[in-house]
């Protein structure tokens, strides 16, 4: 029976062996990979990878400190200020309405982020590249402007006040579903009470988002 | 705990990947399918929100092959880590076998991974399962970063945070370039397999 038990083991573990058996490149351990070196970006981009949908005052506060200071530092960079500058404006909106945010803003806020990294890495790219990144990220911030602007007058002819409905997170007011767990019955009902939710407030946001296009055209 | 159906003479191994928000469950999903579809032979649903968001759960099964007369298989899920999905997360947690907690190393983040394994802590709770007794793994998911200079939790200090009680396996890693990932896999489904094999012998028994 004992050598029975062990087979079992090993036998499981040597198809796990075949099935997941890695070439030696990625089987290159953590800290060969990794090595620290100057980068004025840093806490940045710490930031900006911890901004995700539970966006707190203190993240976006940091932000926004950190975009400041980066901004004395770049005072005559044609390219970084304006770049740092809608960073800025781009958070302050994320900071305001947290989760509900405009969605795009979110991809915008990234968006920018990637081009300044491109513009401050060691490799820069030419002047030319450099002002066509900027247009770039110009057009982005303003079609974002303009459907925030358009979003609140949307909002504002069907509900006042607006500022209210706008601030009043959906998804964090939701009822908190809580479930004794007498069954699995129970538990999913929850699992789709969120599920719902959810989609009725994409929905919603999606409405709101025609609608302003509409008007817009 | 694993599902065993005596007549398809099939055996099912749940594996969760459980951790919060943005901590790189998915993404530990995704290299897995990446890399090893072409043995695994599967498919991966997902279900994102347009934030790139788990919405309700991802999913991935393999077959493992055939021992003791079964074929085992092999199912892969991640919870969805926002605070606000707790109740997908429960579902997805009934009848686990073995859960992988993937923590996030940013320093920005260490109080998340504390909440998330109080969190997983309550949730087996409800279902009378003890987070001291369920297999359990570790993983300290986006060391990588390191070398942007990113400032990371050290690996004694995600130790002393989320390890001292629990004294389980753990690993540091990159779910996005692959480093411990399929390691940190094998790992938990090697350590379902004692409670399985016993199942498997009352089975062969009755
Ligand atoms: N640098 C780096 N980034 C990572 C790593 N793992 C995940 N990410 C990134 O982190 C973000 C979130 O990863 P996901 O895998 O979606 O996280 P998750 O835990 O599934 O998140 P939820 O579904 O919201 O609970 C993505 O942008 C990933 O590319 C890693 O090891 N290193
Ligand atoms: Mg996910």
């Amino acid at each position: 029976m004992e050598k029975n038990e062990n087979t079992f083991t090993e036998k499981v573990e040597s198809i796990l062996d075949e099935l997941f058996a890695e070439d030696d490149e990625t089987a290159e351990t953590v800290e060969e990979s990794a090595h620290v070196g100057y980068y004025p970006l840093r806490f940045l981009k710490a930031t900006v990878l911890s901004i995700d949908w539970e966006i707190t005052d203190e993240v976006m506060g940091r932000f926004i400190d950190q975009v400041e200071r980066l901004k004395e530092a770049h005072q005559e960079d044609k390219t970084i200020l304006p770049l740092l500058q809608m960073l800025g404006s781009t958070g302050q909106h994320i900071r305001i309405f947290k989760e509900n945010a405009h969605p795009t803003a979110l991809k915008v806020l990234k968006s920018l982020y990637l081009s300044l990294e491109k513009v401050m890495s060691e490799t820069a790219p030419s002047e030319v590249e450099k002002s066509r990144l900027l247009f770039r990220e110009i057009r982005k911030f303003k079609a974002l402007k303009a459907q925030i602007v358009e979003g609140n007058l949307a909002l504002a002819n069907r509900v006042k006040p607006a500022v209210v409905q706008a601030a009043s997170p959906v998804e964090e007011t939701a009822p908190v579903v809580t479930t004794s767990d007498d069954g699995d019955g129970n538990a999913i009902l929850a699992a789709i009470a969120e599920l719902k939710q959810f989609v009725e407030t994409e929905i919603r946001q999606l409405r709101e988002e025609i609608q302003s296009l509409r008007t817009s055209a | 705990m694993a599902f065993i159906n005596p007549k398809t003479k099939e055996v099912q191994i749940k594996i969760v990947y459980y951790g919060p928000g943005r901590g790189g469950k998915t993404t530990n999903l995704e290299y897995i399918y990446s890399k090893f579809n072409h043995r695994i032979k599967s498919e991966m649903v997902s279900l994102k929100t347009h934030g790139d968001r788990t919405l309700f759960f991802d999913f991935l099964p393999f077959d493992i092959g055939k021992v003791m007369g079964h074929t085992l298989k092999v199912q892969l899920y991640t919870v969805p880590g926002q605070v606000k999905y707790n109740a997908t997360r429960r579902v997805v947690l009934r009848g686990v076998d073995g859960i992988v907690f993937v923590a996030d190393s940013m320093k920005v983040v260490r109080e998340k991974n504390l909440l998330s394994l109080k969190n997983l802590h309550e949730n087996l709770k409800d279902y009378n399962r003890s987070i001291f007794r369920v297999p359990l793994v570790l993983q300290y998911n986006k060391m990588d970063l390191a070398e942007q200079g990113i400032p990371l939790l050290s690996y004694e200090r995600l130790e002393k945070d989320l390890n001292t009680q629990l004294k389980v396996p753990s690993f540091p890693a990159s779910a996005l370039r692959g480093t411990n990932v399929a390691k940190t896999l094998k790992k938990i489904i090697s350590m379902t397999l004692p409670s399985l094999q016993r199942n498997l012998k009352k089975e062969v028994v009755n």
